[in-house]
């Protein structure tokens, strides 16, 4: 679906048209299906966040402005759903903010190079990675957003975004080597 | 780094990334890292989403809904060019009737008066609904595109003195309301 394609059936939605509603569901409910289970490794809470996510285009889609792209507006709205849940689960979503890399070495992305051709370490690393990191690295790598939409979805400045992903990526280069020492 | 990779710099950001790692081994197997992190995060088995049990929850759950909350169609050039919309803003006063002989009414099926709304915009809903629960009213629409919500309130439409009470009520309601109107 093309970004047109996706505003023409907001206003369509708007206007109360199940039709459109129903379309834009069977385009877009598995991104935001799995962006809420990357965060939330739950079938049942992702699922309850797609309905919620859902349940506010049909009540918002007037209001959508057009000043981001429908993907990052929905995305948005996916992420204030997933803190809901989080909140509900009784995590402080300030918790979930990244945890610093160990106080360790590092290893140096030469040293890991021929081992991160292992794919299977590396998923192993990315199913590894605290819920916040496993997100950020998500929408780098699997949606490919760039910084600056991340930042608009998160609701938080770029530099928090780049931060986390550096965070994350030193998170992963340390679960590469010790996978690698065992 | 990792935007690079996803490809998703600026023109002069991955100019600036192109010189850099030309420079530097380090960074090229940086990238090279990520590149391989890249690859396995776009191969990884996406979850399937509850299909058509999922559509059928949702379309349950929007008919549970009010049938015209959400939704503008109300918006109507011609309807628009009846009603009579004052902007409340903070020093001015509320609209209140004084010359019914004046008004043209439109018709209404339903017994009752219809109001026009504008909250503030960090209102919940369960504090609009609390609100209309004390002044005897009902949503009928809303918000349309300029934030505007249609409320019935259930009083006698010959009843001058309760409705300019309410009204009353409702512009004194500074911290909620921020426009109030009577729709003839």
């Amino acid at each position: 679906m093309t970004a047109d394609e996706a505003r023409a059936l907001l206003e369509m939605i708007a206007a109360g048209n199940e039709q459109a509603l129903n379309r834009f569901y069977q385009d877009h409910s598995s991104r935001v299906y799995n962006f809420a289970y990357k965060r939330l490794s739950d079938a049942v809470d992702a699922a309850e966040v797609l309905n919620q996510v859902m349940m506010d285009v049909w009540r918002n889609a007037g209001r959508f402005e057009g000043r981001s792209k429908v993907t990052t507006w929905l995305l948005g709205i996916a992420h204030h759903k997933v803190i809901d849940v989080l909140r509900k689960r009784g995590r402080n979503p300030g918790e979930a903010l990244p945890e610093d890399p160990e106080d360790e070495h590092t290893p140096t992305a030469i040293d890991l190079l021929l081992r991160a051709q292992d794919a299977e370490h590396v998923r192993t690393c990315l199913e590894r990675l605290s819920d916040n990191h496993r997100q950020v690295v998500h929408m780098v790598f699997f949606e490919e957003l760039p910084y600056s939409e991340i930042a608009q979805i998160m609701d938080c400045p770029e530099g928090t975004v780049k931060t986390r992903m550096f965070h994350a990526k030193q998170c992963l280069k340390q679960c590469l080597s010790k996978l690698l020492k065992h | 780094m990792p935007w690079y990779v996803n490809g998703t710099l600026s023109d002069s950001e991955k100019t600036e990334v192109e010189r850099h790692i030309g420079q530097c081994e380090q960074c090229r197997a940086e990238i090279e890292m990520l590149q391989i992190i890249h690859d396995v995060a776009k191969q990884s088995i996406e979850q399937a989403p509850p299909a058509e049990l999922g559509w059928k929850r949702l379309a349950r759950d929007i008919k549970k809904e009010k049938p015209s909350i959400g939704k503008r169609a109300w918006l109507r050039p011609a309807l628009a060019a009846a009603i009579a919309v004052i902007i409340l803003q903070s020093g001015l006063l509320a609209f209140f009737i004084t010359k019914p002989d004046t008004v043209q009414p439109l018709g209404r099926a339903e017994p009752g008066v219809v109001l026009q709304l504008r909250f503030a915009p960090q209102t919940r809903e369960q504090d609009m609904r609390k609100l209309l629960q004390k002044i005897d009213a009902d949503f009928i629409s809303g918000p349309g595109a300029l934030d505007i919500y249609r409320v019935r309130v259930n009083v006698d439409e010959d009843d001058q003195a309760a409705i300019n009470k309410i009204i009353q009520q409702l512009v004194h309601n500074r911290t909620m309301i921020r426009h109030v109107a009577l729709e003839y």
